[in-house]
């Protein structure tokens, strides 16, 4: 006999299957990380687990639905807005499940995405997912973009959505990003934030004639001659300042002369007042020189230069006036004409701290203020260093053919600017005309952001189905990818679009996270990750990111403070936004019903497991049992039948029921949600079908009056309320919703309301589902009732409405 | 449909179920054309609700690698007790036959909520046979 040891290997689930490996290795396996040392002995023990930091980040609709399937990537939408909405490598996920990336945007109403969809489907509701950042030592989190961390707490964030830090707005000013940077700045003193838009497209409405001189008053004794001047904006939070106005002189031909000793300048901005920017919080003034004649005076006055002799606050002008003189030595900075405004931007990247806009003027889009140009773009549009609302288009250095940027990583005093094609690397010049250049590093293209991250001097990325990285350090324009041989195919099983690379501080790993890989027993999406030891330079066995209770797609991974965090997602299930009472064909089913077996109990799903009882008014032989089951009758769902008997005959008393058991329903609101069908009366005479005497007052509710779709209804009411005809074929699978408010009724069905009225009185009454006064009963099916003890709001009825449609399918 | 998004720390204790396994990669023992026997397992380690399970490969069969993934189908399958500290099992005496190649999979599901030792392997050994007759 043979002993043979098995310990704990390298991962190597691309082995062949010969046989043939000398020191077993391990092939398949998860969720279990290697510690020790690697040339002396090494032990698997089990992940921990993937602590919830209690931080849930709101995801966010597109306008419109889409549709798509799996014959083509190309994903149409109605009334959707993608060129608006939607950022190229973004993640978004649909009602039915769908997982999808931008990989391409082309109209507002399609876009290419970066994988096949694995489903078929339209008029689906998408949702953008939210990205995981690092913020000095905390997480943040928004739809798309990044945001920077600078000196005394001051944010730049450029993107999507409202900024997340650590699960929370900013407090203060909530920061909602877009494509046109904003700044955070901190105020120590109420430890808030204030928040506004960066750059002045604005300049003074300040003319000739707004300017004066006056004889007296001054006390400077300034020198007399000609002085001409220009004005711009500045604001105090940033203090930047913005382009100034044309030169002010006096007639437009020279400089106000002073004439006698101790004049002054006054300068009226009446005009001005009323068309002032928002963020700006005075004027800056500049001024041409005396420079030691009156004739060099004169010269200065029209050729200049100008020079900042104040700012002045809009709160510290008297009567909107300005009155001041000035002498050669109070001449400060002078004055600029390139403060641009900030170009429409992707990201931000930052060396030093000195802020670039990232993927900027590329190709504009039919939409409002963003016809020329916009982003994503070919540029990288650097701030001036003095002024942060300044960003010089003189500045700006496109990637190489003019490539899209998708992503920003910093790096070893430099940042790599990701294109489709390839990495290229934008770097200092040292001269002031044109402080950065950008050049071409590997020829491997990226979908998203995350593809690339750079640890310890190297560089690793997922391009093409394989994972690379750089040899030797960064610095090194080689990438290698035979590290990630014994990885290969599982790698290959993603698209970039859905691959994260993050640092594992703790385990000193790198890892590739491979979001929405495939959809667990339970149906919901998860995630892969496969850790790259940096210390033992083999791979270990994935880690599973899973759960039977909801979508773990991850759509974010940051590293901060030594810890690899992640953000995950998407579908969760329907809550019910805390019904007082709830009956669902599950229970049905887990109760050991059978087809054609009379539900005599429909246990509640509620919390307050109120379960309702099966009944029947019968003559011993048109009707004798309880409401019955019908497997897979709607959408592979069982329903209750309450026609089980086909008895339908006008002034008829029988029928079959639930009574409801609720007999604490206050009078507050209260609102339902049914799953309904009714009969469709073939064969019998049509006449009212009786619907259900929920919380009503006693009368003779029906659901369809005559055969004509309409309906009486008096839930939750002392009046029998009467939407009259609905226009929907009842016979048909509906959703019915109604509520009942004080003064406020109202009943829709499938989402569109058929009747409201400000008069109604909340009720208690009887409560039973599918009888009602007369007796009459309902003749149909019901396959889901939800109930609750008062009026959801808009949010929450539609998305009750969704969950019910998207179940049903219907 | 509801949806929601929550961020997560990686490998921290969370007190959730984890799943794990491990399987080696196939062995023939250098004698492809053999059969062989295995005759005896011993695993070491620290383990929660573990099983230890042997796969083989016979003679005009395929290699079915779900199985090995998800655990399904083993020729045998050895449950091990619960314990809390490293633990060197006992030997478990098996018998599986015509083996071409093989293989050993283990695999628990345990929680850790920041106490104590998580779920360990150390190592298992096993006793094969090589049969005599070509397969």
């Amino acid at each position: 006999m043979v002993q043979k040891t098995l310990v704990s290997g390298a991962f190597k689930p691309s082995s062949p299957l010969t046989g043939n490996d000398p020191s077993p290795n391990i092939f398949r396996g998860q969720n279990m990380i290697l510690e020790g040392d690697y040339s002396t002995g090494v032990y698997y023990r089990a992940y921990e687990g993937s602590l919830d930091l209690a931080e849930t980040i709101p995801t966010s609709a597109l306008s419109g639905t889409i549709e798509f399937d799996p014959s083509t990537k190309v994903i149409t939408g109605t009334g959707t807005l993608f060129l608006d909405e939607l950022h190229i490598g973004q993640m978004i996920i649909t009602t039915n499940g769908e997982v999808i990336v931008v990989g391409q945007l082309t109209t507002q109403t399609s876009f290419i995405a970066d994988r096949l969809p694995w489903t078929t489907a339209s008029g689906q509701a998408a949702e953008r997912l939210p990205i995981l950042g690092e913020l000095n030592i905390k997480r943040f989190a928004m739809l798309r973009g990044n945001a920077l961390h600078f000196d005394k707490g001051t944010i730049l964030a450029v993107g999507q959505g409202v900024l997340y830090v650590n699960g929370q707005p900013l407090p203060g000013d909530s920061l909602t990003a877009s494509r046109q940077v904003q700044v955070a700045v901190y105020d120590s003193a109420t430890m808030t934030y204030d928040v506004q838009s960066l750059g002045f497209e604005e300049i003074p409405n300040v003319v000739n004639g707004d300017v004066s001189v006056l004889g007296s008053g001054g006390t400077k004794n300034q020198s007399l001659g000609y002085y001409s001047f220009k004005v711009g904006y500045y604001s105090d939070l940033t203090s930047g300042y913005g382009n100034p106005t044309p030169t002010l002189l006096s007639g437009g031909t020279d400089g106000y002369q002073l004439t006698a000793p101790n004049s002054q300048f006054v300068f009226d901005f009446t005009t001005d007042s009323g068309t002032r920017p928002a963020k700006a919080t005075g004027y800056v003034i500049y001024a041409s020189a005396y420079a030691g004649s009156s004739d060099i005076s004169k010269t200065n006055a029209i050729q200049g230069g100008w020079f900042e002799v104040k700012r002045v606050a809009f709160t510290d002008l008297i009567a909107e006036t300005l009155t001041f003189d000035y002498t050669d030595s109070e001449l400060a900075t002078l004055v600029s004409f390139d403060n641009d405004m900030p170009p429409d931007a992707e990201f931000l990247g930052t060396i030093d701290l000195y802020p670039f806009l990232v993927s900027t003027d590329g190709q504009g889009v039919d939409s409002t203020g963003r016809e020329t140009t916009t982003s994503p773009g070919p540029f990288v549009s650097p701030a001036k260093p003095d002024n942060l609302d300044a960003y010089p288009a003189t500045f700006k250095v496109p990637t190489g053919k003019g490539e899209t940027i998708i992503g920003v990583v910093s790096a070893a005093g430099r940042f790599f600017v990701m294109t489709p094609n390839t990495l290229q690397a934008v770097t200092p010049t040292g001269l002031p005309a044109a402080p950065f250049t950008c050049r071409p590093f590997w020829r491997r293209g990226f979908v998203n952001p995350y593809n690339l991250i750079f640890v310890d001097d190297t560089l690793y990325g997922y391009s093409g189905k394989k994972l690379f990285r750089s040899t030797g350090t960064a610095d090194e324009a080689q990438e290698s990818y035979t590290f990630a041989s014994d990885v290969e195919a599982q790698l290959a099983e993603s698209s970039g679009g859905y691959v994260f690379i993050a640092h594992d501080p703790k385990n000193e790993c790198i890892c590739v996270f491979l979001s929405a890989i495939r959809q667990n027993d339970d149906g919901w999406w998860e995630t892969d990750v496969y850790p790259w030891s940096l210390t033992k330079s083999i791979w270990l066995p994935k880690v599973v990111l899973t759960s039977t209770e909801r979508d773990m797609v991850v759509s974010g991974v940051a590293t901060v403070n030594n810890e690899l965090c992640f953000i995950a997602g998407g579908r969760i299930p329907f809550s019910g936004f805390s019904p007082r009472q709830w009956f669902r064909p599950e229970e049905l089913t887990s109760s050991g019903y059978g087809n054609g077996d009379p539900i005599t109990t429909w246990v509640d799903h509620s919390i307050y497991a109120t379960d309702g009882t099966g009944n029947f008014d019968g003559d011993g032989v048109h009707v004798t049992t309880p409401p019955t089951m019908v497997t897979s009758y709607l959408n592979g769902y069982p329903v209750a039948n309450l026609d089980t008997f086909g008895v339908f005959v006008t002034s008829s008393f029988y029928g079959q029921f639930f009574e409801l058991h609720l007999s604490s329903l206050g009078t507050s609101a209260q609102e339902m949600a049914l799953v309904v069908k009714k009969a469709s009366g073939t064969g019998v005479t049509e006449g009212g079908y009786g619907s259900w005497q929920i919380s009503g007052t006693s009368q003779a509710a029906q659901y369809d009056v005559g055969g004509g779709n309409d309906i009486y209804d008096n839930f939750g009411s002392t009046a029998l309320q009467y939407p009259g005809a609905t226009g929907v074929d009842l016979s048909q699978w509906n959703v019915y919703q109604v509520y009942s408010d004080t003064n406020d009724w109202q009943c829709y069905l499938n989402g569109i309301s058929k009747y409201s009225t400000a008069s109604n009185t909340v009720s208690t009454g009887a409560v039973l589902l599918g009888k009602s006064l007369g007796p009459i009963y309902f003749h149909g099916w019901v396959a889901e009732y939800i109930l609750w003890d008062r009026k959801l709001t808009d949010d929450e009825r539609a998305a009750t409405l969704e969950y019910l449609q998207q179940k049903y399918n219907l | 449909m509801a949806f929601q998004c929550d961020t997560f720390k990686y490998d921290a204790p969370s007190g959730e179920p984890i799943s794990w396994f491990l399987a080696f990669t196939y062995q023939d023992d250098g004698v492809e054309m053999l059969g062989k026997i295995i005759r005896k397992l011993r695993a070491k380690g620290k383990f929660t609700n573990a099983s230890m399970q042997v796969y083989g490969v016979t003679p005009d069969a395929t290699i079915d690698i779900d199985d090995l993934t998800t655990g399904a189908n083993p020729i045998i399958d050895i449950s091990l007790d619960d314990s809390t500290e490293i633990t060197q099992y006992a030997i478990n005496k098996v018998r599986c036959r015509n083996l071409l190649m093989y293989t050993v999979r283990i695999a628990g599901t345990g929680t850790f909520d920041g106490t104590g030792l998580r779920d360990t392997f150390e190592e298992i050994a096993i006793l094969t046979d090589t049969a005599s007759q070509e397969r």
